[in-house]
């Protein structure tokens, strides 16, 4: 019985570590050696070589992307065209710029030579300056000259040049421009600039209005799932009965650490904080709680990202939207994942799965309890969607699995759950490579590895 | 002679008619008829405003507001008690196109003949101007900035209601004494018929409306705020019950005439909103009797919090009741029903905090409302609470 056991563990162990890979590698943002040979080349272009191993961060304008991706559709890259995503890229000896993931140059910036060549006339600079740029733009002829201004500082004169390009790879009725500026005879700059058309944005710029609104009222309801939490853990104190006062600090210490890791501000972490150590320092543990099955733990974190990563298709495929990559963050590295894996997983299960469910069960049964958080946590961190009811069913979706996940494993099976499924889902948002991966990797063994130890103790 | 229905007639009369300092501040029309009046004389012409979508008192006038279904534009109007001029604003989303305009051009668009400061505001497809004040969104005008609502002082009477009620859930479950469910009954049936009427009381919820927000969403938002919140008051009752005692007429009437007063001393800014709605009835209800039962647990919190006092309890009580008169403004209803209550009996806290809270509201409306609707409707609960609580006299004599 033992031998079938293991080996049952082992089989769910392989599959979900082969899923886990299937769903991370090769699922973040690449092409950071494209970008940065293409910057190097366009510098080479303008007759300057930058020294040294340049460094190179990802940069992403939301809005944009969504944009982008909604009028896109399935085609190509989501989000990466219209330089919704870049990679900036500095040189430590001078000079920076930035390109597609794709490798198409965006911005250009070289250190101003000491000598950047004869001063042109503001009537006679067209030519020579278009022929700086052909080095690094072969279409520069198609260019649309609109505009330009010209100054002089110390012995040099500067000019600024705005061109209209083919909005080539663009939607439709998009513009593009390009912004050059030239000192002497010298290129020193230039970047391009993505004018989306106005119906376009705004239907994600209203989409993500729309959400900060109903966000409130989620926080409103987490603020009152609090309140309740409180009271319940005063009437502890008052009838003496038994907290966990140090595993509330030990949780509140870890969710301090994550919810700064995801690089919240204090106030959030602080708030995080209040809502994880309260809730499993202050409520009783009372027997009829389902106990830790933590085996339910990774496969259920992974089928639970598993199918949000596939529902943005199902969407499409009904004639709406959903985005395939969940919002970027703003700094992209393996800390920042791993706040934002864990943060929501320390703070909005215990509240949603552990609290309410607690709270109303005398009133409404746990399932009423649970229903209830499902409909706040729904309301927490959804994207934009057309139509919005998308985004809200599928974040209820998550939020009824996750408890369904926790009724039957227990609430830390739900946060390790909910922490793998996170970090699955937001995988996308993250530049590709190792760390990264390995991060979500070697989650999903500890959790394994956890589950298989308490299977022992409660065998014993 | 039945003298104590009198005594108690003669309560609510001296509460509703004791000589008070009064401003004469009453709203003289009703949020709609400002509108109305709006739309009569003034705002942008050439642009659909949508529909009348919220309304908020602010000082000594109405702000209203318009968007239509797509939320990418909002119209605001400040209508003044005396209605000349009505200040008007225009706010567009952001992403909205438009056109660049020069500083020259923009200011002939708005007819600024003097020297005014002027700032360029790029958006993404259009230039925005403001000229002193005087606003510009591509070539369209914005109307001016209306005046931004002083800035909210810390206020210690809220806390101190909070503290007050979590010792209050705390008292009823260490003391429970002869608890009942029969407030938690009324309670929630008052809830549930607050929630069915929401759909016609967003209009209260002025915060809400933004731009790029579309309005059915504002609506769902606020739609899903009072239920949760409603969710939240009715499992508390259902949690921590209430205590069960018959009413006393005396006492009643000692509150209603106290809320009466407290009504017209501070008429509350949000009451004065839900008068111009149609189902105020409902909203009156359910506040009266939600309040009243949080006042009541929070007397019933500190009363046990001062009951080591003794017989200092109730002057400090009374001292309490004077400081809120002076400085609780909108609070000073729920607080002198948690105060008032807390002085008489823990059983009998309900029916004295939900007196007080029900007369507060009448007051509040009565004194602060000049258009004929909410009279009508305060007067007749006026008439219909005075008699009950004569009627109530009567059958204890």
């Amino acid at each position: 019985m033992s031998v079938l056991r293991r080996g049952g563990f082992l089989i769910v162990a392989t599959i979900c570590c082969a899923a886990t890979i299937h769903l991370t590698v090769g699922r973040g943002v690449g092409g950071r050696e494209v970008a940065v040979g293409a910057v190097r080349r366009a510098f080479a272009g303008l007759d300057y070589h930058p020294l040294g191993e340049p460094e190179a961060f990802l940069v992403a304008n939301q809005e944009l992307a969504w944009a982008v991706e909604r009028v896109g559709g399935d085609s190509g890259w989501a989000g990466a065209d219209g330089g919704a995503l870049l990679w900036r890229v500095h040189f430590p000896g001078g000079g920076e710029g930035a390109a597609t993931p794709g490798g198409a140059v965006w911005a250009v910036r070289r250190p101003i030579p000491a000598d950047p060549g004869a001063n042109h006339f503001p009537a006679t600079v067209q030519r020579p300056l278009r022929e700086s740029l052909a080095r690094v733009f072969p279409d520069v002829e198609q260019w649309q000259w609109t505009a330009a201004q010209s100054w002089r500082e110390e012995d040099f004169t500067w000019h600024r040049v705005t061109f209209t390009t083919p909005a080539a790879g663009l939607p439709e009725g998009w513009e593009s421009f390009i912004e050059v500026e030239m000192a002497g005879s010298t290129v020193v700059s230039f970047q391009r600039h993505t004018e989306p058309l106005a119906s376009d944005v705004g239907v994600v710029m209203g989409r993500i209005a729309e959400l900060e609104l109903l966000r409130s009222v989620g926080l409103l309801g987490m603020v009152l799932a609090l309140t309740g939490v409180m009271v319940a853990g005063a009437e502890q104190v008052a009838f003496r009965k038994n907290v966990s006062l140090l595993a509330g600090l030990v949780v509140g210490a870890v969710t301090w650490v994550a919810g700064t890791a995801a690089g919240l501000a204090p106030w959030e972490c602080a708030l995080g904080v209040i809502v994880a150590g309260g809730v499993i320092g202050l409520l009783p543990w009372s027997a009829d709680r389902p106990s830790s099955r933590l085996l339910l733990a990774a496969p259920a974190g992974i089928g639970a990202g598993l199918a949000l990563l596939a529902l943005p298709q199902l969407v499409s495929a009904l004639g709406g939207w959903l985005p395939v990559r969940a919002s970027f963050p703003p700094q992209a590295g393996v800390a920042m994942l791993a706040g934002k894996m864990w943060f929501p997983a320390l703070t909005e299960e215990p509240l949603l799965r552990g609290a309410l469910p607690f709270l109303a069960a005398p009133i409404a049964g746990w399932w009423g309890g649970a229903l209830v958080g499902a409909l706040v946590g729904c309301l927490l961190h959804p994207v934009p969607a057309v139509p919005l009811a998308a985004s809200l069913a599928t974040e209820f979706g998550l939020h009824l699995g996750m408890a369904a996940v926790a009724r039957w494993g227990g609430l830390a099976c739900a946060i390790l759950a909910r922490g793998l499924c996170e970090g699955l889902v937001r995988r996308g948002s993250f530049p590709a490579g190792g760390g990264v991966d390995a991060l979500i990797l070697g989650s999903v063994l500890v959790v394994l590895l956890a589950a298989s130890r308490n299977g022992r103790r409660r065998q014993a | 002679m039945k003298v104590r229905p009198l005594a108690v007639g003669a309560m609510v009369a001296a509460g509703l008619l004791a000589p008070l300092r009064q401003d004469d501040s009453a709203a003289p029309r009703s949020p709609v008829a400002a509108a109305r009046l709006v739309e009569d004389v003034s705002g942008p012409a050439d642009l659909s405003w949508g529909k009348l979508r919220a309304w908020r008192r602010a000082g000594d006038g109405w702000l209203v507001l318009w968007q239509p279904s797509h939320g990418a534009w909002v119209l605001r109007a400040l209508v003044k008690d005396d209605p000349h001029p009505v200040l008007w604003r225009l706010q567009a989303a952001p992403w909205l196109p438009g056109v660049r305009l020069s500083e020259p051009l923009a200011r002939e668009l708005v007819g600024a003949r003097e020297v005014i400061d002027a700032r360029r505001i790029e958006r993404l497809a259009r230039r925005d101007w403001d000229l002193s004040g005087q606003r510009l969104a591509g070539g369209l005008v914005l109307g001016r900035d209306l005046p931004e609502p002083p800035p909210k002082r810390p206020d210690p009477w809220p806390a101190m209601l909070a503290g007050a009620l979590l010792a209050g859930a705390l008292c009823l479950v260490l003391l429970p004494g002869n608890l009942t469910q029969r407030w938690t009954v009324a309670l929630t049936g008052a809830l549930v018929g607050l929630v069915a009427v929401i759909p016609s009381v967003v209009a209260v919820g002025y915060p809400a409306f933004r731009v790029g927000v579309r309005p059915w969403v504002a609506q769902l938002a606020i739609f899903a705020a009072g239920s949760l919140v409603s969710t939240a008051l009715a499992a508390f009752a259902a949690r921590f019950g209430a205590l069960r005692g018959r009413p006393r007429a005396l006492e009643l009437g000692v509150a209603a005439g106290l809320g009466l007063v407290a009504g017209r001393l501070a008429p509350a800014e949000p009451l004065i909103s839900v008068a111009g709605l149609t189902a105020r009835a409902v909203v009156w209800l359910a506040v009266t009797v939600a309040l009243g039962y949080l006042a009541a647990v929070a007397a019933i919190g500190l009363r046990e919090l001062l009951h080591p006092l003794r017989r200092a309890r109730l002057p400090l009580l009374a001292s309490l009741l004077a400081g809120a008169v002076a400085t609780a403004g909108s609070w000073l209803g729920p607080v002198a029903a948690m105060l008032v209550a807390a002085a008489g009996p823990r059983n009998r806290a309900c029916w004295t905090a939900t007196t007080l809270v029900g007369f507060w509201i009448v007051g509040s409306t009565l004194v602060s409302c000049a258009w004929v609707e909410p009279l009508r409707d305060a007067g007749l609960l006026l008439l219909g609470g005075a008699g009950g609580l004569v009627t109530l006299a009567a059958i204890e004599q």
